[in-house]
């Protein structure tokens, strides 16, 4: 048998979840010091597992402001300029194509079955990466909501 | 929650007992008590629009508790994380070591009111960080990485502290049975 007593570290650990090396629990299985001195950590982690909450001593009502601050509008400024962006973006292709049309109607004459295919296969990826993006921001959201 | 009275007080129920926590454990029975936990939850709904769902919400309001109470802490001067000299005193006394295997048979005779008394008392010598990472980790059960969250401390310097306070605690309750056995 190991001869050495765990060091304070070692006797922590082992108090808290039962795990440590081999050595080490062989040492504990046939040693009184250590095995007292894991008791009194457990013994401790149960007078604070155990100890009573303290409960705030007034009305939590009274923690609530008469007028709740109103929310910062710098969200919907962000989204107001992203939709102003996109509506910009799809205005001038449009004025630029009704514009060129002589110009640039070749690029749809030309276009052929196959590259329409790519291109929705393209964009259905597109909007599939899109959508998962979502669904894990409104997980990860709906998460940290969580409070218990 | 733009004035919506009934999520903030469902955001205040689900998160007073944790701000009660780390009030309690940072301030003691300190007369601005109340004042300070107004403040935390004034400086929750103001600055809700700035959380950005990086950590759990209630972790997010355990950290504006801990720093207002900081801040409050280091206004008066208060010691925050230095273990007095009684207490380093404390640590290198074997007579409570020796008496180590008495702890458990004789705190199971007592009730939880009366450990959680002793607790306090010992814990009282303890720093008002050192208190508020046991309370977090051993009866929130919140782990090292929820801790660095709310803390902002290291994860290295969370479980030093830890680790501290476990043996000073330890030895305190030892020398507490051991003098009660006396």
């Amino acid at each position: 048998m190991n001869q050495a007593h765990l060091n304070e570290e070692e006797l922590q650990a082992c108090a808290l979840d039962g795990h440590t090396n081999q050595v080490a629990m062989e040492h504990v299985a046939g040693c009184g010091h250590c095995q007292s001195q894991i008791n009194a950590y457990q013994s401790l982690y149960r007078h604070i597992r155990e100890a009573e909450t303290p409960l705030l001593d007034f009305k939590t009502d009274d923690l609530i402001p008469d007028r709740l601050p109103a929310i910062n509008k710098e969200d919907s400024k962000e989204a107001l300029y992203l939709y102003g962006f996109l509506l910009g973006t799809v205005a001038f292709l449009v004025i630029g194509l009704i514009g060129f049309w002589h110009t640039l109607r070749w690029v749809f004459m030309d276009i052929t079955p196959f590259a329409i295919i790519i291109g929705l296969l393209l964009l259905s990826g597109l909007l599939i990466v899109q959508l998962v993006e979502l669904f894990n921001t409104y997980r990860k959201k709906l998460s940290a909501l969580k409070m218990e | 929650m733009d004035g919506d009275r009934h999520a903030a007080t469902l955001l205040v129920r689900r998160t007073e007992k944790l701000v009660a926590q780390i009030v309690f454990k940072m301030l003691g029975n300190h007369p601005d008590r109340k004042d300070l936990t107004q403040d935390i939850y004034l400086k929750t709904f103001r600055y809700l629009p700035r959380f950005r769902f990086q950590c759990k919400l209630s972790t997010w309001v355990a950290q504006i508790s801990y720093t207002t109470c900081l801040d409050h802490l280091q206004k008066y001067r208060s010691e925050l994380i230095t273990i007095s000299a009684g207490e380093e005193l404390l640590l290198s006394n074997t007579c409570a070591q020796e008496n180590a295997g008495d702890i458990p048979d004789a705190s199971q005779l007592l009730s939880i009111k009366e450990r959680s008394e002793i607790l306090e008392k010992l814990s009282t010598t303890l720093p008002p960080v050192y208190r508020t990472l046991i309370t977090l980790f051993h009866k929130e059960e919140l782990s090292v990485d929820e801790i660095r969250d709310i803390t902002g401390l290291p994860v290295g310097t969370v479980k030093n502290y830890l680790f501290r306070a476990r043996k000073v605690l330890k030895e305190s309750l030892l020398n507490h049975y051991s003098k009660e056995d006396l």
